[in-house]
């Protein structure tokens, strides 16, 4: 090989490499553009509503939220001048894809002690009730076994799949469901009783201290994280000496828990309060007396954070807001409200600093909807997933 | 200026006497028409002192405080507030723990629902401190607990947890039985004693266990380490009992172990009156009944004596009367009635109970049996202050409560 | 000589004597009592009061009553006399409670009243001394009743009014099968029909009556104008509902919930009965739509029922004669033998007045009420000149939890006493050690 060959070579190298440089955003931003969201109303949660606001989305990301932005070049413009924008709905407690019959498959009744399943194992991303479930402007959900188990599988945070990216999983193992519920009392199987439940929960959480490194115990092991609060831990329990049972649990044990379902929480919220446990609330629609609905509203003038759950299927997805309508409309403060849809799920789940808010740097998750999110009559018109339109309501 | 010096210190004495008597919790006093004080002879027209909770003083002669806040029952009768040595349990769900019939760390006081009707309805009764027992499914079936019924928490109810183990000998713990015909056996339901004579082997084995346990002392073993306590006399055992040969064997086992033993329901304890004196035991009766109602009474509890209450005592036996109304295993834990305890008492006197031994069974001597003497059962100075006010004799059918005050506090008035 | 007049001595002596015996001259039998206390019930109380009784009714009752000379006296100066109690429904003392088949009107209880069970025995140690014995609450035309004592060997012997009241239940027939499930036993209930569908039964059958009358008559009037004899006879199985309407018969009618008692109202005011209403534990709910009509009721046995406010959580006691008595229902109590007092009239007669009844009025419903709802009052239910001497002599006042039954006279005859109640006894005192039994002395609990 000559000189002057080498040289053409490295030019030709050279010149490839600027080029594909170049290129590289655009490979990047491939199918990608900048979209930039007009909205009559923006909800960011974490701000206050911004009228006439704009969001700029790059990468999936969210880059910008304001009024009066300045819009960059080429970016795809949505003109929606009379709709509200918010971030995607969270799920704090779902059994949503989990295979055709969801309730053979979420309790797993043989054992009672089962913190080495994980439930991912048993989601199914094609099941028919996930692609529905894209139209209800939830985007993120924690999925979680049943309620049969006092020590059960460990739950995910999945996001909805959908787009061109497969965001699906966020988090594998994101803490343990207990149930300390009467649900768990089985009659064939250890606990049958209350007072049963309470020392099996406990025996199991005194093996799990300890349990020493190196010896094969999933169980322990998983159960010692928990202890050391590495593991949140998801407790769910609905009556007043449920919750205060699981009280006991979680100072004694030192828990970094989460109260599920916690139906009757209000009548001990300073207790949650000055702990700083907080809640996944239980669907409102579920709830049928005047007296139950106005807890929650209650829970949280108390200073307790509440987020909502829809326990797909027992109610839609499409429900989730509809509970925290009906917790607005019985007491909950509004902004409780939207943030118990949002950031305060996104705080609990440990997903807060890339969801749960429109603030630049998080996932570009969002929903629009045709109205304010808190009327029963709005509805959802499109739902974006890391920044590509997974659903757009049909114009007729 | 000395005298300014002097002026304001004395005035700030005054203030600082006046803000410690603020600080303190105002007198209530009680004028009765009859105070029945159980411990002692009744007194008429007495003044009972209320103060943080507690009886401070009680007498004809007192002098009551010009703040005091005064309660006039001068034409009532005042009696202590009743001890349930054996009450409904105020429990949500299932009380029997059928996994295994061994269940000695078992403890019923996790369970407690302080929001439970049942509480409401039993203080409304009159019953002021209660013994819970753990379900009796099981042959060594738990840890009771003695609570008072009002509290947020079940912490603020409870004034003595372990206060006793639950043993019980009948045929109750071989319930629940699947034979096993044409398959192996699978579930815990298989593996439960079916006989007496096995339920007094496994009882005999578990304290055999627990006497090697002591002696070893290996490892830590949860349930050992209740039946060694209970084998020491650290925690008191409760025997629940309905004929008299098991009441027997209970005897008959408590002296090879040199056990000291509290009997429960003891249905045909009357007809081996004599030997329970002698063991010095004392005994829990209830539920009373005229005919059975559930199938253990009907297999054990068929051969029942009305004055079961009156032939014990005359037999020199400490009774207590309490409700014991939980149903045998194979029935819901929990009722929605409360058996009243002055009626259970007045029915005692009537089928030949002393009145003043049946007044004592439903006050003095179970808070005897379950050591909390020392504060509730009877109206003394320094006892709390669980004060019943009635509309007449307290064995009269047609005696109203009026009043009910539980640590000086009036949680249920007429 | 001699001999001659000794026989004669010895022959009048043995007719006089046999005469004496064999000769069954009508005497009057006559009674008097000396109470410390009588409770007429029609009257004030008396204080050593004398009650005389002939041929086993009251002839008088009065403080100062003359005493005649061949009076049997009883001595009952510590006892406290009143009239027998009077038990208005029962469906005990039957082998099974309901038929199986729901319109069988023309059965009868008297036909099945077995006069050996315990609950005869029971009914007079506690001193009731009149009942209705009815078919149970899960038969919709269950049946008539009939009024009996209890006592005596045969229900002849024990009879005192024959085809008296109709029972009519607005339940729907429950029927408990204990099933084991989940290891463990639990009763489970099934209702085979609705309660639609119970008074849907009953609209049509009463239809049907009237449709089968109407055209009896139009046969019968037919036969006449033809001038045909005519012998048909009304259906003997159509009979009783027939005399429920023409005033023969009372309907007792069981209403298991509150929400049923309009519904018998609705058939009072259809049919015209005469109609008692015999209620369930909630019965008191309906308390004020009952004292509009003035309809007699039957309480449950459990008077007192918990109630808890949703709201406050609060637990009230609702107490059901209580109730009544504020609303201006007269009322009748039933008993069962669940625990403690429930099984003594006089016990629930005494929870009334614990819980605000006035006294009178109390005693009234154990005695005089009950005898008036199923039509004995002409001879029970105070003690009256003219009515049946059946009276129980009681230890202290009936309101008493200490109070016993002593004695229980019924027709002018003591036919229990508790001195002689040997069941009682066992029940009350300490068993004596039989031979070879086991004592303490045995070696083996040492």
């Amino acid at each position: 090989m000559s000189g002057s060959d080498a040289v053409t070579e490295r030019k030709l190298l050279l010149t490839i490499l600027s080029l594909s440089l170049c290129a590289a955003p655009v490979m990047a931003g491939a199918g990608q553009q900048t979209l930039v969201i007009k909205a009559g109303k923006v909800w960011p949660i974490t701000g206050s509503a911004i009228t006439n606001g704009l969001v700029v989305i790059e990468n999936g990301k969210i880059t910008a939220v304001g009024a009066n932005l300045a819009i960059p070049e080429g970016a795809k413009i949505l003109e929606m001048p009379d709709k509200h924008i918010m971030p995607g709905l969270i799920d704090g407690h779902c059994h949503l894809g989990l295979s055709l019959d969801v309730f053979a498959e979420i309790e797993e009744t043989v054992s009672a002690v089962t913190p080495d399943m994980q439930i991912l194992d048993a989601f199914n991303p094609l099941a028919a009730d996930v692609t529905k479930a894209l139209r209800s402007g939830v985007t993120t959900v924690l999925l979680a076994p049943g309620y049969k188990n006092p020590i059960a599988a460990q739950m995910a945070v999945v996001k909805l799949p959908g787009g061109k990216k497969d965001a699906g999983v966020i988090n594998r193992s994101a803490g343990v469901k207990f149930s300390l519920g009467n649900e768990a009392l089985m009659s064939d199987r250890r606990p049958t009783s209350r007072p049963g439940l309470i020392a099996q929960v406990r025996e199991e959480l005194n093996k799990a201290g300890q349990y020493q490194e190196g010896k094969f115990d999933p169980r322990a092991e998983i159960l010692k994280r928990a202890i050391q609060g590495q593991l949140p831990v998801h407790i769910y329990c609905n009556a007043v000496d449920e919750i205060l049972a699981a009280i006991i649990i979680i100072d004694e044990y030192k828990l970094k828990a989460v109260i599920v379902g916690a139906r009757e929480a209000d009548e001990i919220a300073e207790m949650l309060a000055e702990r700083n446990i907080p809640l996944i609330y239980m669907p409102t629609l579920l709830l049928s007396n005047d007296k139950d609905l106005k807890r929650v509203g209650r829970i949280a003038a108390a200073g307790v954070k509440v987020a909502f759950a829809s326990y797909a299927p027992r109610t839609n997805l499409s429900d989730l807001r509809t509970s925290a309508i009906i917790a607005a409309k019985y007491g909950l403060a509004p902004e409780l409200a939207l943030k118990g849809l949002t950031i305060n799920a996104a705080e609990i789940l440990g997903i807060a600093q890339r969801l749960g808010s429109i603030e630049p740097g998080k996932d570009a998750d969002l929903v629009i909807l045709s109205g304010d999110p808190l009327e029963l009559t709005s509805g959802v018109e499109m739902v974006i997933i890391n920044g590509d339109i997974v659903y757009q309501k049909e114009q007729k | 200026m000395r005298g300014c010096v002097i002026r304001l210190i004395f005035l700030s004495a005054q203030l600082l006497a006046a803000c410690t008597l603020c600080g303190q919790e105002k007198t209530v006093a009680i004028r009765a028409g009859e105070i029945l004080t159980i411990s002692g002879a009744p007194i008429k027209s007495g003044i009972i002192l209320i103060q943080n909770g507690r009886i401070t003083d009680i007498g004809t002669e007192i002098a009551v405080p010009q703040d005091a806040s005064v309660i006039d029952a001068s034409d009532a009768v005042v009696m202590p507030g009743l001890v349930d040595a054996g009450a409904l349990p105020p429990v949500r769900g299932d009380l029997n723990e059928q996994s295994s019939e061994m269940t000695p760390a078992l403890r019923i006081s996790t369970a407690l629902d302080p929001k439970s009707r049942v509480l409401k309805r039993i203080v409304q009764t009159g019953c002021t401190t209660l013994y819970i027992a753990p379900g009796g499914a099981n042959l060594i079936a738990g840890l009771g607990v003695i609570i008072k019924p009002v509290g947020k928490t079940a912490a603020e109810m409870v004034i003595k947890d372990d206060a006793a183990l639950k043993i019980v000998m009948g045929s109750d713990s071989t319930q629940g039985n699947r034979i096993p015909w044409y398959e192996p056996p699978t579930t815990f339901y298989y593996r439960r004693p079916t006989t007496t004579m096995a339920v007094a082997w496994m009882l005999r084995k578990s304290f055999f266990d627990a006497k090697q346990y002591i002696a070893s002392h290996e490892k830590e073993d949860p349930n050992m380490e209740i039946i060694a306590a209970a084998l020491q006399g650290k925690i008191p055992i409760r025997v629940a009992v309905r004929r008299a040969i098991d009441i027997r064997t209970a005897l008959r086992i408590a002296n090879e172990y040199g056990l000291s033993l509290i009997l429960d329901e003891c249905t045909e304890g009357y007809k081996v009156a004599e030997e329970i004196a002698k063991k010095n035991a004392p005994v829990v009766l209830g539920p009373f009944y005229y005919y059975p109602r559930t199938s253990s009474q009907y297999e054990e509890g068929r051969e029942v004596n009305w004055n079961n209450a009156g032939i014990l005592a005359k037999a020199g036996v400490r009774v207590a009367i309490a409700s014991n109304s939980q149903e045998g295993p194979r029935f819901a834990a929990t009722q929605d009635e409360s058996i009243d305890l002055l009626t259970a008492a007045a029915f005692a006197v009537r089928h030949g109970m002393a009145p003043a031994e049946a007044l004592k069974s439903i006050t003095l001597t179970p808070a005897e049996i379950l050591g909390v003497a020392d504060r509730v059962g009877s109206l003394e100075k320094g006892k709390d202050a669980d004060i019943l006010i009635l509309s007449g004799n307290p064995l009269a059918a047609t005696t109203r409560i009026k009043r009910v005050i539980l640590k000086g506090e009036t949680v249920y008035q007429d | 000589m001699r001999f001659r007049s000794f026989a004669v001595v010895c022959v009048t002596l043995i007719v006089c004597v046999v005469s004496t015996l064999g000769y069954a001259a009508p005497v009057r039998k006559k009674v008097a009592i000396k109470a410390g206390k009588v409770i007429t019930i029609a009257g004030p109380e008396i204080q050593d009061g004398v009650i005389l009784v002939e041929d086993g009714i009251i002839k008088a009752v009065d403080k100062n009553v003359e005493i005649p000379w061949d009076a049997e006296v009883i001595e009952a100066k510590d006892r406290v006399v009143m009239p027998g109690f009077v038990l208005a429904h029962t469906s005990n003392g039957l082998d099974a409670q309901n038929e199986n088949v729901p319109e069988v009107p023309f059965l009868s209880t008297f036909d099945s009243i077995d006069p050996v069970s315990p609950f005869f025995e029971d009914s007079l140690r506690d001193g009731v001394v009149a009942m209705l014995v009815l078919p149970g609450n899960n038969t919709l035309l269950g049946g008539t009743g009939t009024v009996v004592r209890p006592y005596g060997r045969t229900v002849e012997t024990m009879l005192i009014k024959r085809y008296s009241g109709l029972k009519i239940s607005l339940a729907p027939p429950v029927q408990q099968t204990l099933r084991y499930m989940d290891g463990r036993y639990s009763y489970q209930s099934t209702a085979s029909v609705s309660r639609m569908g119970q008074m849907q039964r009953f609209r049509r059958y009463m239809a049907e009556l009237k449709d089968y009358l109407e055209q009896y008559e139009q046969r019968k009037k037919d036969a006449k104008e033809q001038e045909k004899s005519f012998d048909e006879e009304i259906d003997p199985r159509k009979q009783p509902m027939i005399d429920l309407s023409n005033g023969k018969l009372t309907a007792f009618i069981y209403c298991g919930i509150a929400a049923d008692v309009p519904k018998a109202i609705e058939i009072q005011e259809t049919h015209n009965f005469n109609t008692a209403l015999v209620l369930g534990t909630d019965g008191y709910k309906a308390a004020d739509l009952i004292s509009k009509k003035k309809m007699p009721v039957i309480l449950d046995p459990q008077l007192v029922v918990w109630e808890t406010n949703e709201e406050t959580y609060a637990e009230e006691m609702k107490v059901a004669p209580a109730i009544f008595y504020k609303a201006g229902v007269k009322f009748a109590f039933q008993t069962d033998t669940s625990e403690y007092g429930r099984r003594y009239l006089w016990y629930q007669a005494a929870t009334a007045v614990r819980y605000g009844v006035d006294r009178a009025e109390a005693l009234k419903s154990i005695t005089l009420y009950p005898a008036q709802f199923i039509g004995i009052d002409n001879r029970f239910g105070s003690i009256e000149s003219g009515k049946e001497a059946s009276l129980v002599f009681l230890t202290g006042d009936p309101l008493d939890a200490q109070t016993w039954v002593d004695k229980v006279m019924i027709g002018g005859e003591i036919v229990y006493e508790k001195a002689k109640d040997v069941r009682l006894k066992k029940l009350l005192e300490k068993p004596k050690p039989e031979e070879g039994q086991q004592t303490s002395q045995d070696k083996n609990t040492d």
